[in-house]
């Protein structure tokens, strides 16, 4: 039987994410603790004083009102609504040192916890000269991280409520007027919160550390936290411009939603792990297609100790914990990692291999060769997805993309009122994860074996059970068995404003040389392991690509490359990439070779720590941890 | 066959470490006695495993680093050297619950209780690993071998050796006491570290399959029928040819079958010792150098495909010319040079160093 997860006890985001436009305005706060207060004389105003107040306030992962958990069996309770903001806290090992955490449990943590990122840096590739000062100078002080995310629906009701107008779906789109005015309020609703909990460190003796900036950059008023917000797109950006829908008489192009795009302008965080317990049963079955663990032909949940401490995991063992096992059960481990992105870089890039990539595909298709089907499929051989993230598995040409969206946006109109739309549109959104490469893709033709997507998460591919001359109806039987151990639930968030809402404009990414302008991705991770998942994933599929058969070649995006300095940290990165696009099955084209000689990615900073369950929190601020 | 398969040779020995005090001074440092195994330790820790600067003051420099010993030989794929000091312990010998009443019982049979102590290794080893390209597996080529590593790596095998026993480090008898020690303590394995053979195997059959190459020699019912036809025949020709003579049925049995029935089955066991103890055969191109050369070229390959697939002038002739001066500058043939080097990172051999 499945367990029932306590999801009061769990701290929220994890076993659902925040939805990147109901809460997409964020702070991320790093604190430390003043060791003054010592375990025999602590003073009533101390960082457990602090923790003890916090813990009412802090979100978990209970269910919530919303369009997801509508039709719920879930008892007599009614769901309550989301808060304005939602609060998290988790801790560094040093923190919980810090926190009077005895010895004896502390040592039970796993070493990669203990030693942090910042020592592990070279493992990573990481240098850790390019980080901001808050990370790399203080990082052995960061002791407490507290992310808060506003929610956005609940300011635009308020608006629209004051307004006396009918509030439209959170998730679409909004008169701009409405949508800075929900900002607005979100924002200042944000930034009390956060002064509040700021301040009432302050008095616990709790130090707000500062420097989320490169040292040259560090303005006394944006470095104080790290703002994170998600990209808005207008309405026109993402209509299809050749066929056009007739627009309602209150819609308007210019409208504004918040969306789950990321600055090089790809569609993330499709496709996360689910595991058992996560979901309620009748969610479940419908989110673990392409999600969950494969095998046999079939989806299942994956272990829930893969992501909860305390839990079995997929090798049905229950990992060493640290003691007490009430203190580590429930919670778990987050990598939060700073990437910041070179975008004028990266479009820069692909346009320069734009010409030759257009000659290549003219050898047998002439219409796909013009400059914006090509642009549009050489950024999705990168990754492996189209910009709206549509799998290439599935739409392989500009034309399957283009068809695919028109299905897509013209079945979402028509779904509000039509029932069998709506179970259409469940089909074909389903499309998004429902990949299996084997079967569907098994040489890479239409998407690269050595794509960002196919790297992070390879699914069914490379299954050791089949064999190079497998039949189609034995690949069908491939699993996920190489992937099962080293899946991460991943809640990033993107900062800094966009270059450009439009990646056509070249000029603007020419003159803009050194991308100095903060902008990039939160990289946040949850897992249990954080060395046999996060780290993995990491260091052989994105930094090494021996697994896919290209050598020293790197993830194109996120792999770590070292052009100019062999004696930094990354001494042992090559110099460049190269990215193998093969041409499809029925072609007689020679491969594309796609080459990068810059990093598009660079990390800025990060750290590990330990998300506590509610029990954990109380026990540490009450000083009650016993391990004996 | 144990240390050769599919080219490679496997070789392992391990070699006894003096213990403190019976040598001369000669690995001593200082008038102190140090460990001997920890200064051999620290003497394989000096030897450079790749060409990165391991030190950070190093790389800042640009100062030139120590080649890797092994680098040198072309033919090395794997080298290893650890000090075994002791088995690893795997706990006490479990009693017999049985005896231990009995023993309690009467102090008689305290004599059965003979619980061994924990097994230890009476001195310490030195593990050699080494995995080489051999033709043939013979000891005369596993000779030619140590003799090429020891031209090319004389001053390291003589202060590792210095710690073993048996060696003799005057300069006229070094060579070949290097030789006499590592063979005369060698030891048979059959666990090698080098597998490029599947991988040349995979390559090949790909190429191949135009040839018809994939076709099994033999069917296997067919090798089933003939080994039960071949006993059933060696007791069918006796009884074919002695029949006539009169003997009985029980006679003939003691007489013919049963011996017959022996010799078949010792025979077929033969066989198949000698055939499990066959190495697999080698296949062509998976030598360290070929690996190298196909290595460099897959590299230089893509970097042309690169170059030609952004240049605007792409008509056949410039093609063919491109290619040929491609071809004449990677020298497909020659696995020499330019090739990458064993050892080193991202280093190719020119041409000029011929």
């Amino acid at each position: 039987m499945n367990p029932s997860l306590d999801r009061a006890d769990i701290q929220g985001n994890l076993l659902m994410p925040y939805g990147r436009n109901t809460f997409p305005i964020g702070r991320l706060l790093l604190f430390h603790v003043n060791s003054l207060g010592s375990p025999d004389k602590r003073p009533e105003a101390s960082a457990h004083r602090f923790i003890y107040d916090l813990i009412p306030q802090i979100t978990t992962s209970e269910l919530y009102k919303s369009k997801r958990t509508a039709g719920l069996n879930i008892g007599n309770a009614s769901l309550r609504q989301p808060p304005p903001v939602a609060i998290n806290i988790a801790l560094t090992s040093r923190g919980l040192s810090a926190m009077h955490v005895p010895q004896e449990t502390l040592s039970g943590f796993p070493s990669e916890f203990i030693d942090g990122m910042k020592k592990r840096a070279s493992l990573l590739h990481d240098n850790i000269d390019r980080w901001d000062p808050v990370w790399a100078a203080s990082e052995d002080k960061i002791d407490i991280l507290i992310v808060l995310r506003a929610n956005f629906a609940s300011a635009l009701a308020k608006i629209y409520r004051m307004r006396g107008i009918e509030m439209r779906p959170k998730a679409g789109y909004h008169s701009p007027e409405i949508f800075h005015a929900a900002r607005e309020l979100a924002i200042a609703r944000l930034h009390r919160r956060c002064c509040s909990l700021i301040e009432a460190g302050r008095q616990c003796g709790l130090l707000l550390l500062e420097g989320h900036a490169p040292a040259d950059d560090c303005s006394k008023n944006t470095s104080r936290w790290q703002e994170l917000e998600s990209l808005t797109h207008t309405r026109s950006e993402d209509l299809i411009p050749s066929r056009p829908f007739e627009l309602r008489e209150y819609e308007d192009l210019s409208d504004l939603r918040y969306t789950e795009h990321e600055h090089f302008g790809f569609f993330d965080g499709i496709s996360d792990p689910v595991f058992i317990g996560q979901y309620p049963q009748e969610i479940e079955t419908e989110e673990l297609i392409g999600q969950g663990r494969r095998e046999a032909g079939a989806w299942h949940p994956l272990a829930t100790g893969e992501f909860l401490l305390g839990y079995p995991d997929e090798a049905m063992e229950t990992s060493s914990l640290p003691i007490p096992h009430l203190f580590s059960r429930n919670g778990t481990f987050l990598v939060v990692r700073k990437l910041h992105q070179f975008v004028a870089r990266f479009h820069r890039a692909v346009h320069e291999q734009l010409p030759s990539f257009q000659s290549w595909l003219r050898l047998d298709d002439p219409e796909a060769a013009e400059e914006e089907p090509a642009l549009m499929l050489l950024r999705a051989k990168i990754i492996g997805r189209w910009n709206d993230g549509t799998p290439l598995v599935l739409a392989p040409t500009y034309r399957a993309w283009q068809k695919f969206r028109f299905d897509l946006q013209q079945l979402a109109r028509v779904a509000e009122s039509n029932e069998q739309a709506k179970r259409e549109l469940t089909r074909l959104k389903r499309g998004f994860r429902d990949l299996i490469f084997e079967t569907m893709d098994s040489d890479g033709s239409r998407c690269p074996l050595t794509s960002h997507v196919r790297r992070s998460n390879p699914r069914d591919s490379g299954d050791p059970r089949v064999s190079e001359q497998a039949s189609l109806v034995d690949r069908r039987q491939a699993g996920s068995v190489l992937v099962n151990r080293r899946r991460i639930l991943r809640r990033g968030m993107t900062y800094g404003k966009p270059l450009s809402t439009n990646h056509q404009h070249l000029d603007t990414c020419r003159q803009n040389k050194n991308d100095a302008e903060e902008r990039g991705t939160i990289f946040m991770a949850l897992c249990v392991g954080l060395g046999r998942q996060f780290e993995f994933i990491q260091q052989h599929w994105l930094n090494y690509g021996g697994e896919f058969g290209s050598g020293n070649d790197v993830c194109p995006v996120s792999g770590v490359m070292n052009p100019s300095d062999p004696s930094g940290a990354a001494e042992n990165s090559p110099s460049s990439s190269k990215l193998i696009v093969s041409a499809p099955v029925d072609s007689e084209r020679p491969p594309f070779i796609l080459k990068f000689t810059e990093p598009m990615v660079e990390c800025r900073g990060g750290a590990y720590f330990f998300v506590p369950s509610i029990t954990a929190l109380r026990l540490l601020s009450q000083g009650l941890i016993d391990p004996v | 066959m144990p240390s050769f398969d599919a080219g490679y040779y496997h070789f392992t020995a391990l070699l006894p470490v003096l213990p403190l005090g019976t040598d001369s001074a000669s690995w001593r440092w200082n008038n102190w006695s140090k460990s001997p195994l920890e200064s051999l330790r620290e003497l394989l820790a000096s030897f450079r495993t790749v060409d990165v600067p391991t030190l950070a003051e190093e790389g800042n420099q640009h100062t030139i680093a120590r080649p890797v010993p092994f680098s040198t030989s072309n033919r090395t794929h794997f080298a290893r050297m650890v000090v075994v000091e002791d088995v690893a312990y795997n706990g006490l010998q479990r009693g017999d619950t049985l005896l231990d009443l009995l023993g309690s019982l009467f102090p008689a049979f305290r004599v059965l209780i003979n619980r061994k102590p924990p097994d230890h290794l009476p001195i310490a080893y030195l593990l050699i690993v080494i995995d080489f390209d051999s033709s043939d597996g013979l000891r005369s080529s596993v000779e030619s071998y140590l003799n090429d590593l020891w031209l090319h790596m004389e001053q390291e095998w003589t202060l590792v050796l210095r710690h073993c026993h048996g060696f003799q480090a005057t300069p006229e008898h070094s060579r070949q006491s290097f030789i006499k020690l590592l063979l005369h303590y060698e030891i048979e394995t059959t666990f090698g570290f080098t597998g490029y053979n599947w991988m040349a195997r995979t390559v090949g059959r790909e190429k191949n399959a135009s040839h018809g190459f994939l076709v099994p020699s033999l069917d296997r019912p067919g090798l089933l029928i003939l080994g039960l036809l071949v006993p059933i025949a060696a007791c069918m020709i006796p009884i074919v040819t002695l029949m006539p003579i009169g003997l009985s049925g029980y006679q003939f049995l003691v007489l013919f079958s049963f011996p017959a029935i022996i010799v078949t089955l010792m025979g077929c066991w033969h066989s198949f010792l000698k055939q499990a103890n066959r190495p697999w055969p080698r296949e062509p191109h998976s030598d360290l150098r070929s690996i190298l050369k196909s290595l460099y070229l897959q590299h230089a390959f893509t970097e042309l495909l690169y170059e030609l697939q952004s240049t605007k002038n792409n008509r056949k002739m410039n093609l063919r010319r491109r290619f040929r001066s491609f071809v004449a500058d990677v020298n497909p043939h020659d696995s020499e040079s330019p090739t990458l080097m064993p050892g080193r990172l991202q280093h190719v051999r020119p041409i000029s160093s011929l």
